[in-house]
């Protein structure tokens, strides 16, 4: 397997690294981990109007975890929720041509992604909530 | 019994073998009061090969085109050798098509897989005549520490001998072998192996029939060569000192050098000072000089130093403690250097076995692997691991283990790969074998092609690899696929070995020699026969005088002469003839002697008091 | 119990007849209890175990093979792996124990990443902890961390452990089975965070 430009520098240069205050109402933050290793990511979206408008994370893990998670972060901005809700692991597999030992590392990126979508909507659902209330 | 399976030492520096015989036991073959040891060195004469001490004897005359340490090369890519080991080397290198290295020799190139079946074929072929039997198969003993790579080239060697290396044996397990199953060991033991050209460490575990091996380290390019090289560098110092014009760096110099410092390594391997002069033909200047042991001691030092971490590193592998071993067996020719029995006992805290000779006790286990293996015996078993891990390149260049190093053989492992486009056939996958973190660490065997994958949407096939990894630590890879039960075929471009063609291409080269070899070898042969032959007769010429009739003589006399004049000769028909003619007459003759003999014997008897 | 597929006699081990000498293809495909002839248990007698490990390496390993058909060479190749792969795998504590949860995964549900409450976003703060740490190169305090580590993994590892001896039945309930899993899971966890300390320099692991 030759891995091409993109994914090396996506390795060696990881984009977005970093995190977002939690407290934030715009962000949702997915916490993931991979018991295959033992890997652990953290991924954050900023939110505005339904669209992505930022997005950072922190991975404990293996090459092939950092360069799936800074990929990640690269596609879901700009991105509707609904929309990167609809990336898949295969997408990034691909993108990355990781190898069969490596696959859950895709898994991983993918469910933190999911997981920061679940964990922002249920932030707006308590705040709006919240409001609804006061 | 079936057919015979010898064991063959293949060292860098020397080369050996041997076999079980009948009766005898575990013996080095080797013609009585003769050394079994052919020297690992090469050199070409008038367009054919000469093998061991012949080629010795010449290298000075003719040192770039003498080949040494041939092992070292075997299974390697030029990049992979150091510009200050391919300096030292008095023969050239290049690269071949895919990176390969090449010895240059004679205006032609050889890859050293070509070369090392020319030291098989030596060996073979006095084997052959001694044992009086043909020879196909055979136990190659190659370093543990040696890569995929590196034993697939040692089994293409054979092939090009014309032997099938129906196992691969690691050096310190045969090692193991032949010391364990001649004292009947149990417990834990170390074997020390020191080559000329190589290092290894093994660790066994002994328990019953059953010889364990638990953890191994080594270092393929540390040996006695770099004792040597360092003994040379400080004769150079020496040199240059006293004169400073002189030339050090021809092929002939460095040969002239490589061999006074292969001699007071030897020498103070017996006394506490030796001395030396060197002088070169084509210069003018001679320098004296002499070397002690203390002077030894820390050029040693550092090479013995690696040793040490490595074999540190095996007891870590294992969980062992010094203390927890029962023996430290030393093996290889390195081992009768003093310095290197002290630091190893300091090391171990105990005195290092050496009740074999170091420099037979590889082959001696390699030929009781090889009558194991022939269904000569089942009274023990090998148990024997993979000395570095295998795995594939991930992202970033990163090594995936998918067997770890140590694991007991034979062992596989699967894997399933899928497609990422629609209709893919082929998958390539990358395999390395190392025990670094990074591919660009570890060693490339090969780029295996995936192809005849069923054409479907992307991520639908399911392709099962099998990496599997047999008895003698050598890789093959199969491919399914699940959905269909097809099985995809595999395509192997091995990076630094040869490829099917290139063997076969070599083959049937190889061929085209094999009868002119075969007369070669048929000569050889004959000649012995003849030259003993002749001896005999002289021998009881007396006997002759008397038992048989002028004309006779005579005519015994004259084919005497035939058959010398025929030895001399190049055709082994035409001696074989001879022969025949010498032994129609000396027929009377022998059995005159004979029944002098049974008379003799009769005679003897009777005078012996009862 | 498997049967001999040429004498038909009762097989001790799935791999080879005791009885009639036979090679087991079927062997290929069993889990690696039953190459023991063992029940799908946690706690094994090593001894014994090592005892069988030898005796069948004796009668299958390919060198005892070399001038049979190229079919039964291939054969024992196949079981001779499959044999060690099985010994590599039951005399390993923790290795043994995942092998169980493979094997009564079949008959639970899954629990595959389950982890206890609370446990990943421990895990997630020890290694932002860790990094500090490596980054300041502060030797003690990583020294601290290693042990601090070391003992909660063996104290987990006695647990669980403990759990599967004490086991009764063969195939256990759900509730079980992830308890266990979850155990199994955190360990992976921790023995990354070990590893960590112990790496000298603050570069993640490749």
């Amino acid at each position: 397997m030759a891995y091409s430009e993109k994914v090396i520098d996506h390795y060696n240069e990881p984009r977005n690294v970093g995190s977002f205050a939690k407290s934030d109402d715009q962000v949702g933050t997915g916490l993931v981990g991979a018991p295959e290793c033992g890997d652990v990511m953290k991924l954050q979206i900023k939110v505005e109007n339904e669209k992505i408008v930022d997005a950072k994370f922190k991975t404990f893990g293996c090459g092939s975890a950092i360069a799936s998670s800074s990929l990640a972060t690269e596609w879901v901005k700009g991105k509707t929720l609904d929309e990167a809700l609809a990336i898949q692991n295969t997408e990034i597999v691909e993108e990355l041509s990781l190898p069969p030992v490596k696959i859950h590392c895709s898994v991983l990126a993918e469910d933190a992604i999911k997981a920061a979508i679940q964990d922002y909507r249920k932030r707006q659902e308590t705040s709006s909530e919240s409001t609804a209330s006061a | 019994m079936t057919e015979r399976i010898v064991g063959i030492d293949l060292g860098t520096t020397n080369s050996l073998a041997a076999t079980v015989f009948d009766q005898v036991g575990p013996e080095v073959i080797a013609e009585p009061g003769q050394t079994p040891i052919i020297p690992s060195v090469l050199t070409m004469h008038e367009g054919k090969w000469l093998v061991g001490q012949e080629a010795l004897i010449r290298s000075l005359q003719n040192p770039t085109q003498t080949l040494h340490s041939i092992k070292r090369l075997i299974g390697r890519s030029l990049e992979e050798i150091p510009a200050e080991e391919q300096a030292q080397l008095p023969y050239q290198l290049r690269s071949g098509e895919r990176g390969q290295v090449l010895v240059c020799l004679d205006e032609q190139a050889f890859t050293p897989q070509e070369i090392s079946a020319e030291i098989l074929k030596a060996v073979k072929y006095r084997a052959e005549v001694i044992l009086g039997e043909t020879l196909q198969k055979a136990v190659i003993t190659v370093p543990a520490y040696f890569d995929d790579v590196q034993r697939q080239a040692t089994r293409d060697a054979a092939r090009l001998a014309g032997l099938e290396a129906v196992r691969i044996l690691n050096e310190p397990t045969a090692a193991a072998i032949a010391y364990g199953l001649d004292e009947r060991k149990e417990g834990k033991i170390a074997v020390y192996d020191l080559g000329g050209g190589t290092f290894d460490i093994s660790l066994l575990q002994l328990t019953g029939k059953i010889f364990k091996v638990v953890a191994t380290n080594g270092d393929t390019r540390l040996g006695g060569d770099d004792f040597d090289q360092a003994i040379v560098g400080e004769l150079t110092l020496r040199i240059q000192q006293e004169f400073t014009d002189a030339e050090l760096r021809s092929p002939l110099a460095r040969q002239v050098l490589r061999q006074t410092a292969e001699t007071i390594k030897i020498g103070l391997s017996q006394s506490n000072e030796i001395e030396y002069t060197i002088s070169i033909e084509d210069q003018s200047w001679s320098h004296q000089g002499s070397f002690t042991t203390t002077e030894l001691q820390p050029l040693l030092a550092p090479v013995i130093q690696r040793t040490l971490q490595r074999c540190q590193q095996a007891l870590d592998q294992a969980g062992w403690k010094v203390e927890d071993l029962d023996e430290v067996v030393l093996v290889g020719g390195s081992t009768v250097v003093p310095e290197v029995r002290r630091q190893v006992q300091q090391f171990f805290g105990r005195t290092p076995q050496v009740a074999i000779d170091p420099y037979k006790v590889v082959a001696l286990g390699a030929g009781i692997q090889g009558h194991l293996l022939a269904g000569g015996r089942r009274d023990f078993l090998l148990l024997d691991v993979i000395p570095l891990a295998l795995g594939i390149e991930t992202v970033g260049g990163t090594f995936s283990k998918l067997i770890t190093a140590n694991t007991t053989l034979p062992t596989e492992a699967k894997e399933l790969y899928t497609t990422h486009v629609d209709n893919q056939t082929a998958i390539e996958i990358n395999i390395y074998q190392g025990e670094r973190e990074l591919v660009r660490d570890c060693r490339c065997l090969g780029r295996f092609k995936l192809r005849g994958i069923p054409a479907m949407k992307a991520g639908l096939p399911l392709v099962e690899v099998t990496f599997r990894v047999d008895a003698n630590g050598i890789l093959t890879v199969s491919a399914l696929e699940k959905r269909s039960q097809t099985d995809a075929s595999i395509e192997v471009i091995p990076f630094h070995g040869l490829t099917q063609q290139e063997i076969d291409d070599l083959l049937e080269a190889s061929y085209e020699h094999a009868i002119e070899d075969f007369t070669a070898r048929q000569l050889i042969e004959f000649r012995q026969t003849a030259e003993r032959v002749l001896q005999g007769i002289e021998m009881h010429w007396t006997i002759a005088e008397k038992a048989l009739a002028q004309i006779d003589c005579t005519a015994i006399r004259q084919q005497m002469e035939v058959v010398r004049q025929q030895m001399e000769g190049q055709d082994p028909q035409v001696l074989k003839t001879e022969m025949d003619r010498l032994g129609d007459l000396t027929r009377s003759l022998a059995d005159t002697v004979v029944g002098q003999a049974v008379l003799s014997a009769l005679q003897d008897q009777e005078t012996t008091p009862v | 119990m498997p049967f001999c597929s040429h004498c038909q006699k009762p097989l001790q081990s799935t791999l080879w007849c005791g009885a009639c000498q036979q090679l087991q293809s079927s062997g290929l495909q069993t889990d690696y209890f039953s190459v023991f002839g063992l029940p799908p248990r946690y706690d094994v007698d090593l001894k014994s175990l090592e005892r069988s490990y030898h005796e069948l390496a004796a009668e299958l390993h390919p060198d005892f093979f070399a001038t049979a058909t190229v079919a039964e060479r291939r054969l024992s190749e196949g079981l001779s792996a499959r044999l060690n792969q099985a010994w590599q795998t039951l005399q390993n504590s923790t290795a043994r124990a995942q092998y169980l949860m493979g094997v009564w995964k079949s008959k639970t549900p899954t629990h595959e990443r389950d982890l206890p409450t609370g446990f990943l976003q421990e895990m997630f703060a020890l290694q932002e902890e860790l990094e500090e740490l490596l980054e300041a190169k502060d030797q003690q305090a990583l020294a601290t961390k290693h042990a601090d580590f070391l003992q909660r993994l063996n104290d987990l590892q006695h647990n669980y452990q403990q759990q599967l001896i004490e086991l009764k039945e063969n195939t256990p309930d759900t509730t079980f089975c992830k308890q266990i899993q979850q155990q199994l899971n955190a360990e992976r966890y921790l023995l990354r965070l070990l590893e960590r300390c112990s790496s000298t320099s603050s570069e993640t692991d490749l």
